[in-house]
């Protein structure tokens, strides 16, 4: 067969980026499902959002997806599956997904630098943009919340079990 | 003034922009460019009826174009039934384009259509968010009749999807016209207001997108530019609308703005804008002009240098260059302010909430809407729902609202038997003595009143005192205090209220109000600014606290303070209504009663109350709402399950009373727990404003939304009496409420009927566990009929009468509260002593013994000293005032108590109580007080004056007889053992009064002695009478 002189260039992927973005929303999932059982800040976010809701977090246009379903007062993490969600936030490529989840810039300035875009109702984007923040609060160490975040979440004595156990159990095991 | 470069932006605009007095000629033209011959106009009513559709109508004449269609019949919000409507009318007249001609709504369902039709859906929801339109669409061009919304260049619509009451936001750079028409001639027509709201709105675009997060240098450009125009023609264009240059100049302004705005997006002025107008329909101008100033003061910790960037535009050259840079920000939000009032002296551009039309009850619901708007995301400070409804409080204000710097100092004294009124002067003095509140309060009471007068007659008076930190926006300070002479006790009596009618007494320029004597005829007392009105209430006297609340308060502003049916008739625990929060104790409501006064109205909003010393009000407010954050009770336990949390502890503690205190704990009590009533009734907060704690909550009890009861309320009315369900229990609550009744001490004289019932003493159908005839008896009382009559006195009025004196659980007179002492002995002598009688708030001990396990509950030791410690405290606070609940936050959060181990921090509590003392942290109240009225305080003087109130009350008790004898508990508390008290403890009451008055400095007679006096300042004005 002959070689063409400009040959077509099929797309390229960025495996080791994918690879942390799937593990970051693994995380993100379980810690989510853990945290709305665990912390009532999340339980009262959440509690405005209608049961058997999903939402969706992914990278376009083909990339890593993270599904949360709200069940029983609670989220349940779904997976990546390509699943219909009624509210979709999207990173607008890998780049830009793994600077906001890998905690590079945040969420606001994602949204102010125009990485994610969002579809579905804003209301229910902006309680579960509280809700991660509030995860953000347990996974990371507050010297890197206050560079991504505007103000941190409260984090008292009581709030270092919920640590624990979303560490502990929310992330191996979903509780 | 430095040009900022973000890492990344994007900017885009692709809109012709053609403007001009006659620039609409040009629209045949710009459609044969567009490859368009055939559009289709979009309208309404209003722009037809002031003749603009003739203009554009006229621009085609010659012009070989047919226009297809004339909708004009676009209502205010834009909605998918129109825009689907409009659609198939544009099909069926085989259009090409759209012509949006009008405001925001003709050119938002302009770009619905545009969706509509490109995607050949009528499901706009499908394309709901952001940057979710792929394809290109049909020509668009846009003729703005107003200059604000700046629509003509930008990417958004909202549609309103009036069958799921939602707005739909969609935002495409699809959606962005391709023309934008700016002809004078189609604004020369708009009314002096809606000039001036536009014009403010073109304002906030370009504000806000100059200081939130998605800024650019291109937006920023725009923006500036924007401002400029607005400073120099905004007033112009209002004064007099047929300045063509000054009309072109705003229709640039808001083009500019709106093209700065649509890349950079704007931030929490937009988004409570956005919920203001959603759920109280106020019109998006106004709302951005209310709502500007105090968007920008809240964002100055983080954009004080942009904000102070505006002031060149804003103030101009001369004004910017003259200002110190640190001042620049403040000084823009001063011009800023300036031009709202030049404009309501204009036209009358609202300049509050109130004047706009807002019910302060909307507040929470606003503030909720206002978090979930998506232009938070961009605001460059983060705003929770503490602080939104901060900031709606502040923009609350009222009509032609002006500022007042620290407490206004006077106190209206009001006299129903004259129907005269005088106003008292509160010297600086007074006010670093006695701080304000109850305090204050006391020592007005003190100085007008001989001892020995019976409560219910006219020489008795009651002193209803707002706190200096009332209408500043300190976190739960949405509380006032009432004092009297209580007609239950036939002593002192403070209580202590939320609602709303502290606020508007506050805001109407009024630091307290004093009603002495007694009205020949039913009356209610309408209190503004600058007089007072006595209203004829003969058809208000019989109605129930709601129902006279609901009449009272018809104005936007207004608020009540309603006495039920109960004070009128004397029931000597009856209390007094604001809102939904209660005068509780002591029978306040009685002595109103007793005057023939109904109520009180107070007219607010007159007055914004602003700290003396505002950096340091802002540092102290800071770290008190990050106390409350950080704090378990204050951001967990009361805000989610509210004060019925208790009964977890006081039952598995063994101190819940159950059965008129025969017992401490239940098998069922836990149905009565917070969170049990949270979960069964579906709560919701509804709490004081402003509160940050949000401890209050209303739930669905069998299909009516009620509050859920406190735990006092569970306590007495509940598991006292033997009742655990939840439904009986909130309706019982719902009853005292509209009979304007103290629960505490109802549920305390209907457990000792119970047990006389039981015992044979008296008649009734009354038998502890069973609901039947509470219902009932709860109206006799209200209503004093029958027996209720007599139930109406208390139950040591009912002791004396029938016997049963050693089961009446009351101190000095006064029911007991819903915390069994035998449990905890601190709160034993705090009862005994407390200057109202059985009351928990005095000083509230069982928090360090049982809630918090730091002091022994049976040990002697260290109690003396705290309660009496947390006596002055506890007046302190009452004076300021604030809630109570704060002293978790203010006071367990300070580093040194917060990071001190608990085992340590118990050890040294409870054996060397003085060294501890010295080391509690409070000095955040100081810090509150002090920042307001500008009156430096060290943290002794601070609690000095604690001390003051407490024995000043004390004092006054004294001089109507109260001694040693008065402070003890009631024999069953003393001498009976109860079955789940294995240990049998008794209290050792004298032990524990020994040391108290050792501690406060009183003699052995329980009196303070003449030392003790002089030390505090206490002067007795009838010398030689001590």
């Amino acid at each position: 067969m002959q070689e063409l002189k400009f040959p077509p260039i099929p797309p390229g992927t960025k495996r080791l980026k994918t690879l942390i973005i799937r593990m970051v929303f693994f995380i993100m999932g379980r810690g989510l499902q853990s945290a709305s059982m665990h912390d009532p800040d999340v339980k009262r976010e959440l509690a405005s959002i209608p049961e058997g809701f999903r939402i969706q977090m992914r990278v376009s246009p083909c990339g890593a997806a993270m599904t949360l379903l709200k069940s029983d007062a609670g989220l349940r993490y779904l997976g990546g599956g390509p699943e219909d969600a009624e509210l979709t936030i999207s990173f607008k490529n890998t780049e830009s997904a793994f600077m906001v989840l890998t905690a590079q810039i945040g969420t606001p300035q994602g949204f102010a630098e125009h990485r994610i875009s969002v579809a579905g109702i804003l209301a229910y984007a902006m309680v579960f943009t509280r809700c991660v923040n509030i995860l953000m609060g347990h996974l990371f160490p507050s010297f890197i919340n206050r560079r991504i975040m505007k103000r941190l979440p409260p984090m008292p004595l009581r709030k270092q079990w919920v640590r624990i156990k979303i560490y502990a159990l929310g992330v191996p095991f979903g509780k | 003034m430095n040009t900022r470069i973000p890492p990344y932006y994007e900017f885009h605009n692709p809109v012709k922009i053609i403007s001009g007095h006659k620039a609409l000629e040009n629209l045949p033209f710009e459609l044969e460019q567009l490859a368009a011959a055939r559009p289709m106009i979009i309208t309404d009513k209003g722009v037809v009826r002031a003749g603009l559709i003739d203009i554009v109508k006229g621009a085609f004449a010659d012009s070989g174009v047919t226009i297809g269609a004339v909708f004009d019949e676009t209502p205010p919000d834009s909605s998918v039934e129109t825009v689907n409507e409009i659609s198939k009318i544009y099909r069926a007249a085989g259009c090409d384009s759209l012509i949006a001609v009008g405001g925001g709504s003709a050119i938002d369902t302009a770009k619905g259509v545009n969706i509509v039709i490109t995607e050949k859906s009528d499901d706009l929801s499908r394309f709901m968010g952001a940057e979710m339109l792929k394809k290109p669409m049909k020509p668009l061009i846009v003729v703005p009749t107003t200059s604000g919304t700046g629509s003509e260049v930008t990417l958004v619509a909202v549609i309103n999807d009036t069958k799921k009451s939602m707005k739909m936001l969609f935002t495409s750079y699809h959606l962005l016209p391709k023309v934008a028409v700016l002809d004078t001639r189609m604004m020369s027509t708009m009314p002096p207001r809606i000039t001036a709201a536009t014009g403010m709105d073109a304002l906030s675009h370009a504000m806000e997108a100059y200081i939130c997060l998605q800024n650019n240098p291109i937006s920023d450009a725009h923006a500036l530019a924007a401002i400029s125009l607005i400073r120099d023609n905004l007033v112009k264009a209002v004064k007099n609308g047929k300045d063509v240059d000054a009309r072109l100049a705003m229709a640039n302004a808001a083009c500019m703005a709106g093209a700065a705005f649509s890349n950079s997006m704007v931030g929490m002025v937009h988004s409570l804008g956005h919920a203001v107008g959603s759920l109280a329909h106020v019109p998006h101008g106004v709302a951005m002009s209310i709502f500007l100033p105090h968007g920008l003061r809240y964002n100055l910790p983080k954009a004080a240098e942009w904000i102070g960037g505006l002031l060149l535009p804003l103030g101009g050259p001369e004004i910017y260059a003259t200002t110190p840079q640190a001042e620049r920000a403040h000084k823009t939000i001063e011009l800023v302010e300036d031009l709202r009032e030049t404009l309501h002296e204009l036209c009358g551009l609202p300049l509050t909430l109130t004047e706009a039309g807002v019910d302060r009850d909307q507040l929470e619901a606003v503030a909720e809407a206002a978090i979930n708007d998506g232009s938070l995301v961009f605001n460059p400070v983060e705003m929770d729902l503490h602080d939104a409804l901060d900031v709606l409080n502040q923009a609350y204000g009222g009509e032609g609202a002006r500022e007042q710097s620290g407490p206004s100092n006077r106190v209206l004294e009001v006299d129903p038997t004259t129907r005269t009124w005088q106003v008292h002067h509160v010297s600086e003095m007074e006010r670093r003595a006695y701080l304000g509140g109850k305090g204050l309060g006391l020592k007005l009471y003190y100085d007008r009143v001989e001892p020995g007068i019976d409560p219910l007659s006219e020489e008795n008076m009651v002193v209803v005192m707002p706190g200096v930190l009332m209408g500043t926006g300190a976190p739960c300070t949405g509380r006032f205090a009432a004092v009297t002479k209580s007609p239950l006790t036939g002593i002192m009596t403070a209580s202590s209220c939320g609602g709303p009618f502290g606020m508007a007494l506050k805001t109407a320029g009024w630091d307290g109000i004093i009603i002495k004597g007694k009205s020949e005829t039913k009356i209610f007392i309408e209190v503004d600014r600058d007089k007072v009105t006595f209203h004829d209430a003969g058809d208000l006297w019989g109605l129930t606290t709601s129902e006279a609340q609901a009449r009272m308060t018809g104005e936007k502003g207004t608020a009540a303070l309603v006495i039920g049916p109960a004070g009128e008739n004397g029931v000597r625990f009856a209390n007094v209504r604001s809102g939904d929060r209660f005068l509780g104790r002591g029978g306040l409501g009685a002595v109103l009663g007793s005057k023939n006064v109904k109520g009180i109205v107070a007219k607010g909003g007159y007055t914004k109350i602003l700290p003396k010393n505002e950096a340091a009000f802002r540092k102290a407010k800071k770290r008190a709402l990050s106390y409350i954050r950080s704090n378990d009770m204050t951001s967990r336990v009361l805000r989610n399950f509210g004060t019925a949390s208790n009964t977890e502890f006081t039952n598995n503690n063994n101190i819940l009373p159950v059965r008129n205190f025969q017992d401490g704990r239940h098998d069922e009590g836990m149905k009565l727990s917070g969170r049990t009533l949270a979960e069964k009734h579906a709560s919701k907060p509804h709490f004081c404003i402003p509160c940050s704690i949000m401890c209050g909550h209303k739930g669905t009890f069998e299909g009516k939304s009620l509050p859920i009861p406190e735990y006092e309320t569970v306590g007495l009315l509940g598991s006292n009496l033997g009742v655990f369900d939840g439904d009986v229990i909130a309706e019982w609550n719902r009853i005292c409420a509209d009979m304007g009744m103290d629960t505490i001490s109802t549920g305390g004289t209907f457990a000792w009927v119970m047990e006389a019932t039981e015992k044979g003493l008296i008649r009734s159908e009354l038998r502890f566990g069973e609901p039947k005839g509470v219902a009932d008896a709860l109206y006799d009382i209200g209503y004093a009929r029958g027996f209720g009559a007599e139930m109406g006195m208390g139950s040591r009025a009912l002791a004396e009468k029938y016997g049963g004196e050693d089961f009446a659980v009351h101190v000095k007179g006064m029911e007991v509260s819903a915390y069994d002492p035998r449990g905890c002995f601190g709160q034993a002598l705090s009862y005994a002593v407390a200057n109202r009688g059985g009351c928990h708030l005095s000083a509230y001990p069982v928090a360090l013994e049982v809630l918090f396990g730091l002091l022994n509950p049976f040990r002697v030791g260290a109690k003396a000293d705290f309660i009496a410690f947390l006596e002055n405290l506890y007046c302190c606070v009452n004076s300021l005032q604030t809630c109570q609940f704060t002293a978790f936050a203010y006071v367990f959060e300070p580093p040194l108590t917060k990071y001190t181990p608990h085992f340590l921090l118990g050890f040294i509590m409870q054996n060397l109580p003085k060294a501890a003392l010295r080391l509690i942290d409070f000095g955040l109240y100081r810090d509150l007080w002090s920042s307001v009225t500008g009156a430096p305080l060290s943290c002794k003087e601070f609690i000095t004056a604690g001390e003051r109130i407490h024995v000043l009350e004390r004092y006054m008790n004294t001089r109507e007889g109260i001694g040693r004898k008065d402070d003890i508990l009631p024999p069953r508390l003393l001498s009976e053992y109860r079955e789940s008290d294995e240990q049998r403890r008794t209290i050792p009451l004298d032990a524990l009064l020994d040391r108290y008055y050792k501690v406060r400095g009183y003699a052995a007679d329980g009196k303070p002695t003449d030392d003790l006096l002089a030390r505090l300042g206490i002067e007795d004005r009838r010398a030689g009478s001590r």
